[in-house]
């Protein structure tokens, strides 16, 4: 028996245009901004990490070799760089998942004035680091900061957040938890809208409590759409930035809070002339470490697919 | 049976209990900030906080737009959100066809590369868009802070996913019916995709809005700022006082906490599907 | 419009989805393009359509030679089996939609569309969406859009088969009467034989890329032109026996000698398949030409099916409803002209 593919008419169809090149109308105006402005700059960006003593202004350098590397792997705010990033990570992933899934978990009930409490935890995703950012700074005041008041209502002594290196790194730590909760509660009240419901009606006629049912069904059922998500912040997490300017109008006191990226902006923009290839070379390791999650990504992607 | 249901309300009565207490939480920096731009130099002080200002007068906002041009940063966000994402939109529309539609040489193939293309982080691209902008001799102007942004990998991936779902068969049926492929794309194509292209350019819309990095790194002129680099460099250049910052901040955050309200759905369901961009 | 097929061949790749096929199909005739699935018939039709390109052959409307022409210069209307209907425009924006592409006038588009509306009885309904319609209006639009720009020829895919039991006889029966209202040649495709024979004038049965047979729908059935056609047409399915021309007789697997009068023409040791409808067994014949063992008997209302062992094959065969046959009762078989036939096992040719 000869089957016909299923696809084929479609296929066909399309050979069949008239006029052979029209695709190149549709795909030139997206690919000319894609080439320019993603394609070269990362080619560019690759290229650069290996020449030596590159010259910004003029483009020249002195040959091919691995120096901006070695600099880059021994500078010591580097390795402050990756330390605090890595930090950041490890504290801002487990605690805003654990509050994103308890906070996701409620607001999948039927609840009444849902609106308004999706409208009231989701909005920190939509609006400006850097405002926001600032009123954060306002309530981490020491002196007159919303924060240390209610710390003092619990007989804890007040915090310097801002000005001292003890206080700035946790305070960074609250305002980035807080600023990546929506879309982490987004990611996970839609992998809960996926779980069919048959299994808590099935749970419940067992007997079983809400917190048996939270830990035995939801959680488990849960755990792919948790795990992608804590590697998609764990990505975003990488990337911290923004956050630093408005609370700290740089990278903390002491320049003790340099990030990954704030170490290849400070390279790139602050140093004068721009040391470039530093730059570069240290883009290029964030990107290596950004690749390997992106592949587990993309792996725990394919699995929840199937 | 009653034992039942009276666990239940417990249980109720603690679900709300907790949500309202972490929706406070969510939105109480929104509410420092806004309150905190009614405030006096004397009241924004205050230890105890004060937690309701004295008075809604809105003498810090007239001082903030004195000390700082932010009616000009607001135009020029306005100006720049409103090119890129129509550019962006447009691009998108027509790319999202040919990949989902059209048939080329290597159509696959290049858009797995561009699939590949779409994990590399935003602040490695800077440093060379950076160069160019100023070999093009574009930088400091406003257009350094569009032309960089008319096209877009993850929009396009979006928005060819949901063309992707729309039946082939409609396409023939224009066809037959002597229907060209661009006819067929915006009279067939762009109306069935509505949803999908609202959303798309609501999330572009505020990733424009609150862009920082790239602003700060393509203009210096005062006049050119967006607001969010206007607002720091109020901010960083004259050690303004707390109070106008927050008059500041809110100007900034108003207009995106609007959008959001009457477009929560659209936005949270973009979200969900494709993940944000960043 | 006739229709003019010579020697059409489509080639996917390696597959070949139509063979060499070569039929007429008469001007203001409703065909039925009938075959299981994956026969080719729907190539058949997006090639007539021109959706898809030939491979090699000819397609003539009337004399002109329209094998290199696109769709919408062939002037034909298509109906597709998911409807295909804008999912953002009205049912009357759908039905104007054809005509809006051909730059025809708002008021007449309009008009026309309107007049197309009430020969398919969806003019209470120009308003709504798609998703507003059952199953049997989405058709009924599809067909008027299809219409409104008066095609030459109307060709339908797999119309019925989304649609359920019930409106799928309605719909069948309105097909007929729009198409002998406006006197269209329509070809349809299905692959249900009951919907084929039914409401079309003339049925084209195909199977893996090649044409079986071309008539009229009771033509098809009492005059099979090969085994397949025979297999492929009735229900209850055909009885199919193999067996073996012996001394002017067929002597089927397991022993069992039919006298079948035309078996006398045949040649002696010929493998044969002898194919008898259910309707074409008597049993209890006065002049028999078998023996059978009653297997099985089942009262269906107003008709009495018996399976009776014939050699090593069982066979179904309508009784009277008055008699009573016990099981393992041995039978006398006799055969009706029409309803039997002789095939050649190899090639499948029709020899009696």
């Amino acid at each position: 028996m000869k089957q016909v593919p299923s696809k084929s008419v479609s296929r066909f169809s399309l050979e069949k245009l008239k006029n052979k090149s029209e695709w190149l109308i549709y795909l030139v105006p997206f690919a000319v901004g894609v080439i320019i402005f993603t394609l070269y700059p990362i080619i560019n960006v690759f290229l650069t990490s290996f020449k030596e003593n590159f010259n910004y202004m003029t483009k020249e350098f002195s040959g091919w070799g691995l120096g901006n590397y070695t600099y880059v792997l021994q500078d010591p705010y580097f390795h402050q760089a990756l330390k605090n990033t890595f930090f950041y990570v490890f504290i801002v992933i487990p605690i805003s998942t654990c509050l994103a899934v308890l906070i996701a978990t409620l607001l999948n009930q039927k609840i009444k004035f849902s609106g308004l409490f999706q409208t009231a935890y989701f909005l920190p995703m939509v609006t400006s680091t850097i405002a926001v950012g600032l009123a954060w700074r306002f309530m981490f005041n020491y002196k007159s900061g919303v924060f240390n008041y209610f710390l003092g209502l619990f007989g804890i002594d007040a915090i310097n957040w801002l000005q001292v290196t003890t206080g700035n790194f946790p305070a960074l730590c609250i305002y980035g938890i807080w600023a990546i909760l929506p879309f982490t509660i987004i990611l996970l009240l839609s992998g809960l809208q996926n779980i069919d419901p048959m299994y808590y009606t099935a749970a419940k006629v067992d007997g079983a409590g809400p917190i048996r049912i939270f830990f035995k069904i939801t959680v488990p059922l849960l755990m792919p759409t948790i795990f992608l998500v804590m590697i998609v912040n764990t990505i975003s997490c990488f990337k911290v930035f923004n956050e630093l300017f408005p609370l700290f109008s740089g990278p903390g006191v002491a320049n003790n809070l340099y990030t990954a990226v704030y170490y290849i902006y400070y390279q790139f923009r602050i140093q004068i002339p721009s040391r470039y290839g530093y730059a570069t070379a240290a883009a290029v390791i964030l990107f290596g470490i950004i690749f390997v999650f992106t592949m587990l990504q993309r792996i725990i992607e394919k699995k929840l697919k199937n | 049976m009653k034992n039942i249901f009276k666990h239940l309300t417990i249980g109720r009565v603690l679900t709300y209990f907790f949500l309202i207490i972490g929706a406070l939480i969510m939105v109480f920096p929104f509410y420092w900030m806004i309150t905190g731009a009614f405030k006096t130099s004397l009241e924004i002080q205050m230890f105890p906080p004060q937690w309701i200002p004295s008075s809604f007068s809105f003498d810090n906002f007239k001082e903030a737009l004195e000390k700082a041009p932010f009616a000009t940063y607001f135009i020029n966000s306005v100006i720049a959100m409103v090119s890129s994402v129509t550019l962006c939109t447009i691009t998108t529309i027509l790319g999202a066809f040919a990949f989902s539609k059209l048939n080329f040489p290597g159509r696959h193939i290049i858009f797995g590369l561009l699939l590949g293309l779409m994990m590399v982080p935003f602040e490695m691209i800077v440093i060379t868009n950076y160069r160019t902008i100023i070999d093009w001799g574009i930088y400091n102007t406003l257009l350094a802070l569009i032309i960089p942004f008319t096209s877009s990998i993850f929009y396009m991936y979006i928005l060819k996913g949901f063309f992707d779902s729309i039946p082939d068969s409609l396409y023939q049926a224009a066809r037959v019916d002597g229907c060209s492929n661009w006819k067929y794309l915006w009279r067939v194509m762009v109306p069935i995709a509505k949803p999908s292209l609202v959303t798309i350019i609501l999330l572009n819309a505020i990733a424009s809005w609150n862009s920082f990095l790239w602003p700060m790194l393509a203009v210096v002129d005062r006049e050119l700022r967006t607001l969010p680099f206007g607002l720091y460099a109020f901010v960083s250049e004259g050690g303004a006082k707390t109070e106008l910052m927050m008059a500041a901040s809110t100007i900034i955050v108003i207009p995106m906490i609007i959008l959001f309200i009457f477009a929560r759905k659209q936005i949270v369901n973009g979200v969900a599907r494709g993940g944000i961009k960043g | 419009m006739k229709v003019t097929i010579q020697n059409l061949t489509k080639c996917f790749g390696a597959t070949t989805a139509v063979n060499d096929f070569s039929a007429v199909i008469e001007s203001g005739e409703l065909i039925a393009l009938l075959g299981p699935s994956g026969c080719g018939k729907s190539t058949m039709l997006n090639m007539i359509s021109g959706i898809l390109p030939v491979t090699k052959g000819k397609i003539f409307f009337d004399d002109e030679d329209v094998t290199d022409l696109s769709p919408e210069k062939r002037g034909v209307g298509l109906v597709f089996q998911n409807y295909a209907l804008y999912p953002h425009m009205t049912v009357l924006e759908n039905i104007c939609f054809p005509l809006e592409i051909k730059k025809v006038k708002k008021e007449e588009r309009i008009a026309r569309a309107k007049e197309m509306a009430k020969l398919v009885h969806v003019e209470a309904l120009l308003d709504r969406k798609p998703s507003q319609l059952s199953g049997g209006q989405q058709q009924r639009v599809a067909i008027a859009r299809a219409l409104v720009k008066h095609p030459r020829i109307l060709l339908l895919d797999e119309p019925l088969s989304n649609l359920d039991a019930r409106l799928r006889i309605e719909m069948r029966e309105e097909i007929r009467r729009i198409q002998q209202e406006t006197g269209i040649t329509t070809i349809f495709v299905t692959h249900d034989q009951e919907e084929a024979m039914s409401i079309s004038d003339h049925i084209v049965l195909m199977r893996d890329g090649f044409l079986q047979q071309i008539a009229r729908p009771q033509e098809l059935y009492d005059e099979p032109a090969n085994c397949f056609v025979a297999d492929f047409l009735g229900t209850p399915p055909i009885n199919k026996t193999y067996g073996v021309v012996k001394n002017g007789t067929i002597v089927l697997e397991g022993d069992c000698t039919v006298a079948l009068e035309a078996a006398k023409n045949l040649d002696e040791g010929r493998e044969v398949i002898l194919s008898m409808r259910a309707e074409a067994i008597i049993v209890n014949d006065s002049v028999p030409l078998a023996e059978g063992t009653i297997d099985e008997v089942y009262v269906m209302g107003k008709e009495v099916l018996a399976y009776v062992q014939l050699g090593s094959k069982r066979v179904r065969a309508y009784v009277e409803a008055d008699e009573e046959y016990g099981k393992g009762e041995k039978v006398k078989i006799g055969l009706k002209k029409r309803g039997v036939f002789v095939f050649d096992k190899e090639t499948g040719e029709r020899l009696v």
